[in-house]
């Protein structure tokens, strides 16, 4: 693929803001998605593991490890939404390219996470069918390929055409998996998803540390396994980073920065997964989301250098300034930020108290503030139509 | 250009079909439920009717689990399908829309975490606490529904936007307030079709079932006549022309996708008559099941006519199904792209039209003609058609070859002229490429009818 024809396959209508906004927001959105999505695949399987534990404290964080996965998976797929987005923008003759090369795999896709999700609710719901929850797992983890196939098919466009079309007939049947890296993909998903499991049990052991209903003696069971996970991710995610960088990094002349990046993260959580306890799991939880705001800036770093080396520079990608996208997408911000807080806040009062408890009067405020923004972003969407409506009759 | 994906047993745009009307369903669905969820539990905190508790839960639980994993996600799968079925297509809409798509993400966060926090604080934060929350799921569904349909609306009627490229002219577009409308009356009617499912898992003597049944009846009755109204009277009227023109051909909008939409409306009358008078008949599970399996096909049949009067575009007057941009936009600095196809040819052109032969050897010169008109119309026509036995499932979908026997046009002179003649259609644009391509493809069509039908090969007749 010449760098001509790769550039020409951008969209002719370009983004609407700078690249360099997109890149950030890509990045961001990622790191929020791929926490999730790996603390739902790292809890669904200590879940798994847990049921076939006979103690009571196993049993009891088996039951709190599959509810943890239900949550996690709802909360990764819509925080998926966004990146996937972004990258539409500023990447598109990498993305489209590969969805296309593998076109049954991204129809398949979704129906995957949503059958995953179906039987993971019904183990949730049912609790001993362990067979449905083997059967979630393959498929959550058969989707977290998929989608790391589709990322890295996009990565290789001299071989896109023989990809597509191997001595010269197309196959647009769409079923063979092009382009991954079983290194690249074990790290990210396997490792971070021990990583993003002792983070969250840290996090359950320090909410539940003031519940009288819970017992201490299960909440210090619950904080052990949170240090076994994240020395486990800690160690996954170094082996399986060697063996990225020892794949893709060689290929793409990047192995020392992916080799850095196994290294440094693998050792510090083996190291912070040796003394860490429950009281420090907000600044794990801090410390964590700079890792992985790390990861994504690696992969990013590696996208676009393996573009450039095509000749294709996603920071010249042309744009035009569209204020009217930017003002509907910040007002939405506006109004849906303090809800999402709001929510979370009732969440976290609400559950400080066996019998569950009224939020206070700063959160009942900002629920009452919230149902006005909500409303106050119907009034700017209505209005904001009407003037666009009178703009077009006016001329 | 991209490599095309024609799909795999079914067709492409098949699989796009089914996944949206999955979609449409579940979320329309899901958007009013809130709302009717909220009223309920309203009733129960202010008229001290605490039963009415027991239908918001299993409402609730049910949202949970099915509209939210089959619903939301449905709707990213449409993205999905759409990406490999067209993704010149969705990469317009992408390009045009981001942040409008981002801001719906922003509602997507508060309809997942929201609906969790809702279920899990059931009793455990006051009844207040609790309806505000209930309001909070259904401003914030309904905000969904509010931006999704600007993109919808846009591509039957792009608008103002062609001539200017800015997102908010074509984002509230010519046929965007009578969707908006129309669509939210008419999720009132599905949902109480949902209500009644709901009312009827509760114990028959149940007083919140009493309540709710002739509750839904009433609800889906407005919101049914109130939805059709605004279809037929100001949606239908906002068309544009061309869309008005394909509404009355049978070879785009069969006869028979009326018939499913009357089905459908006639059927949930009929339940939502008997919640009001006979509620004992309304909620035996088959009636209402009955009446959905019908709102499904008569969705499927209103999804696919809205689909269909853009005909032969993705984005109305900007992009045929087939990607290739037809018109100059010069707001965006976009331009025309069949014109230089037509005098240089699209296999040397587009990176992903392969046929065999020499590579560099120009456009035309050293390829097969067979695999070469293979490329072209794969690129040209399998967005719409079926074009191989890959995706020849039950006959496939609008099949080339069965079209061609069916019009007796079996021989390459014939379709080659036939190809020539298309453009004058209304639901179809001239084929792209130079004069030989267009050989190749009369080739390839001709060898694709006889695949289908064999007898022809050994000189049999139709």
């Amino acid at each position: 693929m010449s760098p001509e024809t790769l550039l020409a396959m951008r969209d002719p209508l370009g983004a609407p803001v700078h690249p360099a906004a997109l890149q950030l927001l890509l990045v961001v959105t990622y790191v929020l998605h791929i926490f999730f999505v790996t603390a739902a695949v790292g809890s669904l399987t200590l879940g798994l593991y847990a049921l076939t534990r006979r103690e009571e404290n196993w049993k009891r964080l088996g039951h709190v490890a599959i509810r943890l996965a239900v949550q996690a998976t709802g909360l990764g797929i819509t925080m998926g939404i966004a990146p996937l987005l972004f990258v539409q923008v500023i990447y598109d003759p990498f993305w489209y390219t590969a969805t296309t090369l593998m076109g049954l795999w991204t129809t398949l896709f979704i129906p995957v996470v949503a059958l995953g999700y179906l039987f993971l609710y019904v183990l949730y719901l049912r609790g001993n069918v362990v067979g449905v929850g083997y059967v979630a797992l393959g498929l959550l983890v058969l989707a977290g390929f998929i989608m790391h196939s589709l990322a890295n098919a996009g990565l290789y466009p001299s071989r896109w055409v023989d990809w597509y079309a191997p001595g010269g007939v197309p196959d647009t049947a769409g079923v063979r998996f092009v382009g991954y890296d079983l290194g690249r993909f074990a790290a990210l998903l396997f490792g971070q998803a021990g990583l993003s499991l002792g983070v969250s049990l840290l996090l359950f052991a320090w909410y539940f540390r003031r519940r009288e209903d819970v017992p201490p003696g299960f909440l210090g069971f619950v904080e052990g396994v949170a240090r076994g996970a994240l020395r486990l991710g800690g160690i996954l995610f170094a082996l399986f980073g060697l063996l990225w960088a020892w794949g893709q990094g060689r290929e793409l002349g990047m192995a020392v920065p992916v080799v850095l990046m196994a290294l440094v993260l693998g050792a510090l959580f083996y190291l912070h997964g040796l003394r860490v306890r429950s009281e420090g799991a907000l600044s794990t939880l801090g410390l964590y989301l700079m890792a992985l705001l790390g990861v994504g800036i690696l992969r990013e770093y590696l996208r676009a250098q393996a573009a450039f080396g095509q000749g294709y520079a996603v920071w010249q990608y042309p744009f035009t300034w569209d204020w009217g996208s930017l003002l509907f997408f910040l007002a939405t911000g506006v109004a849906a930020v303090p809800v999402i807080v709001y929510l979370a806040r009732v969440l976290y009062v609400s559950g400080s108290r066996p019998e569950g408890a009224d939020p206070g009067p700063g959160v009942e405020r900002l629920g009452d503030l919230g149902v006005r923004l909500l409303l106050g972003w119907f009034a700017f969407y209505l209005t904001l139509g009407l003037f666009v409506v009178a703009r077009a009759a006016l001329g | 250009m991209y490599p095309v994906w024609e799909g795999f047993v079914l067709h492409s745009a098949l699989v796009v079909a089914l996944v949206a009307v999955a979609h449409v369903l579940f979320s329309h669905v899901t958007v009013a439920a809130t709302w009717f969820n909220w009223w309920v539990e309203r009733k129960a905190l202010l008229q001290g009717k605490p039963y009415l508790y027991d239908y918001v839960k299993a409402s609730a639980l049910r949202l949970l689990v099915l509209a939210y994993t089959l619903g939301a996600m449905f709707g990213v799968g449409i993205w999905f399908s759409v990406t490999a079925s067209n993704p010149r297509g969705i990469s317009t809409l992408i390009h045009n829309f981001v942040f409008y798509w981002a801001a719906e993400w922003f509602w997507f966060i508060i309809d997942v975490f929201g609906i969790a926090v809702y279920y899990y604080t059931f009793g455990r934060v006051s009844p207040k606490v609790h309806n505000r929350i209930a309001l909070i799921l259904a401003l914030a569904a309904t905000g969904t529904l509010a931006i999704i349909v600007g993109i919808l609306a846009f591509k039957l009627s792009p608008g103002r936007w062609l001539e200017t490229g800015l997102s908010l002219d074509g984002f509230y577009n010519p046929t965007f307030w009578p969707m908006l409308f129309a669509r939210f009356a008419l999720m009132f009617a599905l949902t109480a079709l949902y209500a009644l499912l709901v009312a009827s898992s509760l114990p028959k003597d149940h007083p919140a079932r009493q309540e709710v049944v002739p509750l839904a009846g009433k609800v889906g009755l407005v919101g049914l006549f109130l939805g059709v109204g605004l279809v037929l009277f100001w949606y239908v009227p906002a068309l544009p022309n061309h869309a008005k023109t394909l509404l009355a051909l049978p070879q785009v909008i069969q006869p028979v996708f009326y018939v499913k939409m009357l089905l459908g409306v006639a059927a949930m009358t009929v339940v939502f008559l008997l919640a009001l008078r006979a509620p004992g008949w309304a909620t035996r599970p088959w009636v209402p099941y009955g009446a959905l399996a019908l709102a499904f096909l008569a969705l499927f049949g209103a999804e696919r006519t809205r689909e269909a009067v853009r005909k032969p575009d993705v984005v109305l007057g900007y992009m045929p199904s087939n990607q290739i941009i037809r018109v100059d936009m010069p707001a965006r600095g976009v331009r025309r792209e069949d014109e230089e196809l037509n005098q240089e040819g699209v296999l040397g052109r587009l990176p992903f039209a392969t046929a065999p032969g020499p590579k560099g050897a120009g456009p035309v010169a050293g390829v097969d003609p067979l695999q070469a008109g293979r490329a072209l119309v794969v690129q040209q026509c399998s967005s719409c058609h079926t074009v191989s036995p890959q995706t020849a499932f039950l006959g496939g979908m609008r099949n080339l070859a069965a079209l061609f026997y069916r019009r007796g046009i079996t021989e390459a002179p014939a379709i080659r002229a036939y190809l020539e003649a298309i453009g004058g259609f209304p639901y179809m644009h001239p084929v792209v490429g130079a004069p030989e391509e267009r050989d190749y493809m009369a080739l390839y069509l001709a060898e694709l009818v006889r695949t289908f039908y064999p007898t022809l090969a050994q000189g049999g007749e139709r």
